[in-house]
């Protein structure tokens, strides 16, 4: 409660925050958006069976591309005012609490964007059903947004996301790599001490050790997620707080 | 109000900016900090807005620690920074986007300061010159009612209308419950405006007094003759000399704040020997 300052916390300037975030943004982000929505309109109208209709016209390695691809690139640089010389104060000095900036943020790259997805993957569904049925004469799917596969690609995202919040708020410039770069560090750093473990403590051969890796990869992937993502959204906190130009 | 204690700070890999520094400001003043380039005053001012955090020592701004950053406290200080930063949208979505933010902004006062400093209210904010986005920002900041105003060199890059302007404005929306802080070098924008003076060089307060107090103590004249003997501290100009000795007969003289800023920068000590209890 003293570490988080939430007596700090207020519903109105939270969406006040929001709401200046998304108009000055409003420009990058209805670019993107109609980017993606034209590109995925055209990709999709083209996928279109001559013969038969597709009966999903989802496209779930598009679906992951935009999700984690764009959500963690657009995560990663959430906080780029702190790293702007002349943004960094306006963004520090604006009558909002830390925790509110942070929350703000939060929403907006992990809910926001992954309801701004699903919109456009809807609407594309949408018209390309629409298109299917004027040209074929059938009826495909349209998308599910709730479907048991996507639920589990939301969850893995608020998994990424939290470690690519902090990222950007910890790293000063390229972000998205940098981050990449240390997950990826320390996952090697992770497995390192994890198979000298077995093998000198345990006396487990690599072969063997890699399969009780694999074997308790739920537990350990369970695990992991209840200490990073709390982990990193602190860390991520406190590193805001600290923040200064 | 404003209460810095054994403050000490450095920027990485510098020499220490400031090494114990006291300094405490009554609130209802106009105060003018003055220095040479690199003395500390834009420091000063992120020290005491939050900005930046001092390696040792305490801050208390409003009874408030300004390191905190909490919405209360940033909604009840107004940083004016010298390098502007104004977003890509025009002045009356600025107002309609961040004027919510601080609870005491008066929509009536940022009319009538824009109207007074001219300000292009239709224009997008990025494409106005740097003179407008400062006159822009300062109604804004004048708007706001924040009990602390801080100002880091207000009247760099406004025409001399706009100076004049400033200090206009600067007065009426002054009131006994706030408390202004401007840095500058240009000290002849502060004439009068401020009725406290605060130099700092090299990172130290050298001089701390109001200008009631340095109008009765010193004298600001000019004379045709070398007064040096007589003088605490004297300038040679066109045809004479610009003259600064003690107040020996009290006679109120119109405190000339360049003059000054040099005799204090050239002997603080000698200076601050005419007031009682020296640099406070």
């Amino acid at each position: 409660m003293s570490i988080l300052n939430l007596g700090q916390f207020s519903w109105r300037r939270l969406g006040l925050f929001i709401k200046s975030d998304l108009v000055l943004n409003a420009p990058k982000i209805f670019t993107l958006t109609i980017t993606v929505f034209v590109a995925l309109l055209f990709y999709s109208l083209f996928s279109i069976s001559p013969i038969g209709s597709q009966v999903d016209n989802f496209h779930p390695d598009l679906f992951v591309f935009a999700l984690f691809g764009g959500g963690l690139w657009f995560t990663s640089h959430s906080f780029a005012d702190l790293n702007h010389h002349e943004r960094s104060s306006f963004f520090l000095l604006l009558p909002a609490s830390n925790v509110e900036k942070l929350v703000g943020r939060w929403l907006l790259t992990s809910l926001g964007y992954i309801m701004g997805v699903i919109s456009v993957f809807y609407l594309v569904s949408f018209l390309t059903a629409a298109f299917t049925w004027l040209i074929i004469g059938d009826i495909s799917v349209i998308f599910r947004p709730l479907h048991q596969d996507l639920i589990r690609y939301f969850s893995i995202y608020m998994f990424f996301h939290s470690v690519f919040l902090l990222g950007a708020i910890y790293f000063k410039s390229s972000n998205f790599s940098k981050t990449i770069l240390y997950m990826c560090a320390l996952v090697l750093v992770f497995f390192f001490v994890a198979f000298i473990v077995f093998m000198s403590l345990l006396g487990i051969h690599l072969i063997e050790g890699w399969q009780v890796l694999s074997f308790y990869s739920g537990v350990i992937g369970l695990i992991s997620a209840i200490v990073i993502v709390p982990g990193a959204w602190l860390t991520t906190y406190l590193r805001l707080c600290e923040s200064g130009v | 109000m404003l209460n810095l204690n054994k403050i000490c700070f450095q920027y990485h890999g510098k020499p220490w900016l400031f090494s114990d520094l006291d300094w405490q400001l009554p609130g209802g003043k106009i105060c003018g900090l003055l220095g040479k380039n690199g003395a500390g005053k834009s420091t000063m001012l992120k020290l005491i807005s939050g900005l930046l955090f001092p390696q040792e020592g305490t801050s208390e701004v409003l009874g408030r620690d300004p390191q905190q950053r909490t919405a209360a406290s940033l909604a009840d200080i107004f940083y004016l920074t010298e390098e502007l930063w104004l977003p890509g949208i025009t002045a009356k979505k600025y107002l309609e986007l961040f004027a919510p933010f601080y609870p005491q902004f008066s929509h009536e006062n940022f009319k009538t300061n824009c109207q007074e400093l001219e300000v292009d209210l239709k224009s997008n904010l990025h494409e106005i010159s740097y003179g407008q986005k400062k006159k822009f920002l300062l109604a804004f900041a004048l708007a706001t009612n924040c009990k602390i105003l801080l100002l880091d060199e207000p009247t760099n890059g406004l025409d001399i209308p706009g100076k004049s302007q400033f200090r206009k404005l600067a007065i009426a929306n002054f009131t006994e419950d706030k408390t202004f802080i401007i840095a500058t070098h240009q000290v002849h924008d502060l004439e009068n405006l401020i009725d406290t003076v605060v130099m700092l060089d090299q990172g130290k307060i050298i001089f701390h007094q109001s200008t009631e107090e340095i109008a009765k103590q010193l004298s600001f004249v000019e004379s045709a003759s070398d007064m040096s003997n007589a003088a605490l501290y004297q300038e040679k100009v066109f045809g004479g000399y610009r003259i600064i000795s003690p107040n020996k007969n009290k006679a109120e003289t119109q405190v000339d704040l360049e003059l000054l800023f040099k005799a204090v920068l050239a002997d603080a000590d000698r200076i601050n020997q005419g007031f009682q209890g020296g640099a406070k």
